[in-house]
């Protein structure tokens, strides 16, 4: 998709980094980009990654709007109560001009999934995207999210936040295996006490995660580092901790996968030395 | 048994020389299957804590998982 005079206006701002250019905007709006969770980090995020010239959105969350969401929530309004967040969203952000399902070609097309993503799903769901957003509310849903990632091989943006602590951090196995998955740093096993339901949470603390994740899957989609890291935001004091993430070689989800793909390149390689040499015909 | 200095989320604590990662924390009592562990800036994956030795000096934190958006 080249770009015509309108987009080049439109996203001159992004386009006068260095790091975007027009190249940069051609891959946004050449992406494809699944978001699950359309609370409090899903919202902001899709409505900066649609404002932003990403080709194609799926929304997936199969919750309503309710009036509690409305204090951090803000691409919804009390007239929205009791209606699909993902569709609301999805109409919201093509009446807004981000995102134009009539005129396919002028800017993203959007869509909305109304389903709960699960383990069955969950592939399917996520089986035809570049890059997810894990905006997800709940520990079982990030589990799902990421052995479908780790399944497709698809980079993974994960943010949280409850109360006023946040972590962002992304994975890609394909690029960057060694920092592993999500279940490497937290198992499913593991024992989680906090949700935005059971724990307060300000409108800003959230927003500012998902800044940050919207911010950093625009980075990858653009090519450029951010893989590899977990970050901790401590809302309180307003202090980022940076982690280098590592791969668990005995996680349950993505050990088998590395050493599968591992043995592909290998087998792949044999092959291509065995072709050069002549010794088998393909 | 001689015995070294960590610090654990900013408290400073003695352990024995030859302590691994997890014997550390079930020493200081923590609930295992509730963390994650982060040494010298870096995630030490669970698999790995009973592998891993403490050593003079370690700075290690610990976190609980965040799940809420």
């Amino acid at each position: 998709m080249s770009l015509n005079d309108r987009a080049f206006i439109r996203y001159s701002r992004q386009i006068m980094l260095p790091e975007v250019g027009e190249l940069g905007q051609q891959r946004l709006m050449n992406a494809s980009v699944a978001i699950v969770g359309l609370g409090g980090l899903g919202q902001l995020c899709a409505q900066y990654l649609s404002a932003a010239g990403i080709g194609r959105l799926i929304l997936i969350d199969d919750d309503k709007v309710e009036l509690s969401n409305l204090p951090r929530q803000l691409l919804f309004s009390h007239g929205d109560c009791g209606q699909y967040k993902a569709e609301v969203a999805r109409d919201r952000l093509v009446g807004k001009g981000t995102g134009d399902n009539s005129q396919v070609s002028a800017f993203g097309q959007i869509s909305a999934k109304v389903v709960r993503l699960d383990g069955d799903n969950a592939e399917s769901l996520l089986s035809d995207v570049g890059l997810v957003l894990d905006c997800s509310d709940n520990f079982a849903t990030r589990q799902h999210i990421n052995a479908a990632c780790v399944a497709l091989s698809t980079p993974n943006v994960v943010a949280a936040a409850a109360h006023f602590a946040g972590q962002l951090m992304a994975f890609d196995l394909s690029k960057s295996p060694d920092n592993g998955c999500y279940h490497c740093l937290f198992p499913a096993e593991l024992r989680v006490s906090e949700s935005c339901s059971t724990i307060g949470i300000l409108g800003p603390m959230v927003g500012t995660l998902a800044s940050m994740q919207a911010l950093l899957a625009i980075k990858l989609l653009l090519g450029l580092p951010g893989l590899g890291w977990l970050h901790r935001f401590d809302g309180l004091t307003g202090e980022i901790q940076k982690f280098a993430l590592r791969r668990d070689p005995k996680c349950a989800v993505c050990a088998e996968i590395k050493e599968s793909n591992e043995k592909a390149y290998a087998a792949r390689g044999e092959t291509a030395c065995l072709s050069a040499l002549g010794e088998i015909d393909e | 048994m001689s015995e070294i200095s960590l610090s654990l989320n900013g408290q400073l604590i003695q352990v024995p020389a030859n302590a691994s990662l997890l014997s550390m924390l079930e020493d200081q009592q923590i609930t295992l299957d509730s963390v994650a562990l982060v040494r010298a800036g870096e995630v030490v994956p669970k698999s790995l804590w009973a592998l891993t030795l403490c050593e003079a000096g370690d700075v290690i934190e610990l976190f609980g998982v965040v799940a809420g958006g």
